[in-house]
């Protein structure tokens, strides 16, 4: 070759991935080097089932997406295809690095399986595991988590696990439960919830007045930038607000005690905004 | 300590000496270290010549780099994951490269340069060559790759058939 190795090592880290699949077409050496180098850094990488769409139930695990950047690669949901990816990836590059990796499983312990072995050579700063709808998805993300133990977690949940294990769930940047029915997500639940974890989306939560009050003064109380999202029932919001002093009648800039409303039904007529300290609250979609 | 009104002799390949600022030299590795290796005083101006490895022409385009980058800072900082993007050379580097197109060899003269800086141990200018190199590379076709990086195909047409049904998965 041309140029030294440690030079040609260094350029490979800072090409596409679909380059380097060209590249290996190129000649012999190539071929190896490809294989035997880090491919980088990219900002995105995916492993999603292709043509999926969100909380749409039956949807067959079909044809597997994973992306690498800007490459895209498609590939039926067999175990051989499956093993015949991992043995590619591994002709391709030795290791790669993300920003943000997003996995959205399916029930299937076949998928399960192969998508920790493909990643298990990955460094990645955001693990975002997304659409987990059973304990033992529960469990294997807790094993994922583990195998990348300085990564910051995003995971969306869409059902409420035992409360024993949801409270075993190492520190998220973000965690999500929602789309499950019967249930609700009692206050104590909720309060250690937001001790644990960065960010919530949570469905369901029941808070009385003072509890409410209770979350607003907590997360005003926290230096960190924090965003809490609640789905809570309509008669419960009506009562909190009243609890912190606004009514139908109340004006922007006033409010009770420490409390500023800030748009008072301003932009759309079912939304309210208003100020505690250092903490923002929106309410909308109340009726 | 940097002894900017000190100057170096440097000799090249080719037999041709040029005498610069150490101002321009401490961002060499290379050049660093042979003259720490030699002991100089630091109140001499030394006049010793370090021989380096690069011929003539190569070597004034490697000064005129350095010229620019008198006041970078120093050490070169680590490069992080995120660095592996080739689309940041600064304004000034990009006209500096683009006036190589000019020449008949524009290939062999970047690949000169690369191979400089790789010797003399000039980091950034290391970096910023190779990711002129990448940008060239990407998005190419493999005949244009071979080209561009010089390579001859050793791959049977079974051997090409293999890795195009492999790559195969990877659809756009």
């Amino acid at each position: 070759l041309a140029l030294p190795n440690v030079i040609l090592r260094d350029l490979l880290k800072k090409i596409e991935v679909k380059d380097r699949l060209r590249l290996r077409l190129s000649c012999r050496s190539f071929e190896k080097l490809v294989a035997e180098t880090n491919a980088g850094f990219f900002l995105v990488g995916t492993i999603t089932p292709a043509n999926y769409t969100p909380y749409i139930e039956d949807q067959s695990l079909g044809v597997i997406s994973i992306q690498f950047g800007s490459a895209e690669f498609k590939l039926d949901s067999t175990e051989d295809k499956f093993d015949q990816f991992v043995q590619f990836r591994e002709r391709i590059f030795t290791g790669i690095s993300f920003d943000v990796f997003v996995i959205t499983i399916r029930n299937s312990s076949i998928f399960l399986n192969f998508v920790r072995n493909i990643i298990h050579k990955f460094q990645i700063k955001e693990l975002h595991i997304a659409n987990l709808e059973t304990e033992a998805q529960l469990e294997w993300m807790l094993q994922v988590m583990a195998d990348f133990p300085t990564s910051k977690y995003h995971s969306t949940l869409s059902f409420l696990p035992e409360t024993a294990k949801l409270l075993a769930l190492p520190q998220m940047e973000y965690l999500e439960i929602s789309e499950f029915d019967f249930q609700h997500i009692p206050a104590e639940l909720f309060f250690n919830l937001l001790h644990l974890h960065t960010n919530l989306h949570l469905a369901d939560v029941v808070l009385t007045s003072d509890e409410w009050i209770r979350a607003i003064q907590i997360l005003s109380s926290d230096d960190r930038l924090r965003r809490v999202t609640l789905w809570v029932r309509g008669s419960n919001v009506v009562a909190n607000q009243a609890a912190c002093g606004i009514t139908e009648a109340t004006e922007g800039g006033h409010g009770g005690g420490e409390i500023e409303v800030v748009t008072p039904h301003s932009d759309s007529e079912d939304m309210v905004s208003f100020r505690y300290r250092k903490c923002k609250v929106f309410i909308d979609h109340f009726y | 300590r940097i002894y900017p009104l000190m100057r170096v002799t440097l000799t090249t390949s080719d037999g041709a000496s040029v005498t610069v600022s150490r101002q321009l030299t401490k961002h060499s590795g290379f050049i660093e270290k042979a003259i720490t290796d030699m002991a100089v005083d630091d109140n001499a101006v030394p006049l010793s010549a370090v021989a380096v490895d690069v011929d003539d022409a190569t070597l004034k385009l490697v000064i005129e780099w350095l010229t620019e980058h008198r006041d970078d800072a120093l050490p070169y900082p680590e490069k992080t994951d995120e660095e592996r993007r080739a689309d940041d050379i600064p304004a000034w580097d990009q006209a500096f490269v683009q006036k190589w197109d000019t020449k008949e060899d524009q290939q062999q003269t970047l690949y000169a340069v690369i191979t400089a800086a790789d010797k003399l141990d000039i980091k950034g200018l290391l970096d910023m060559t190779c990711k002129t190199l990448a940008n060239k590379i990407n998005g190419k076709t493999v005949e244009e790759m071979r080209e561009i990086l010089q390579l001859e195909c050793d791959f049977t047409e079974e051997e090409l058939a293999e890795i195009r049904k492999e790559n195969a998965w990877c659809e756009n």
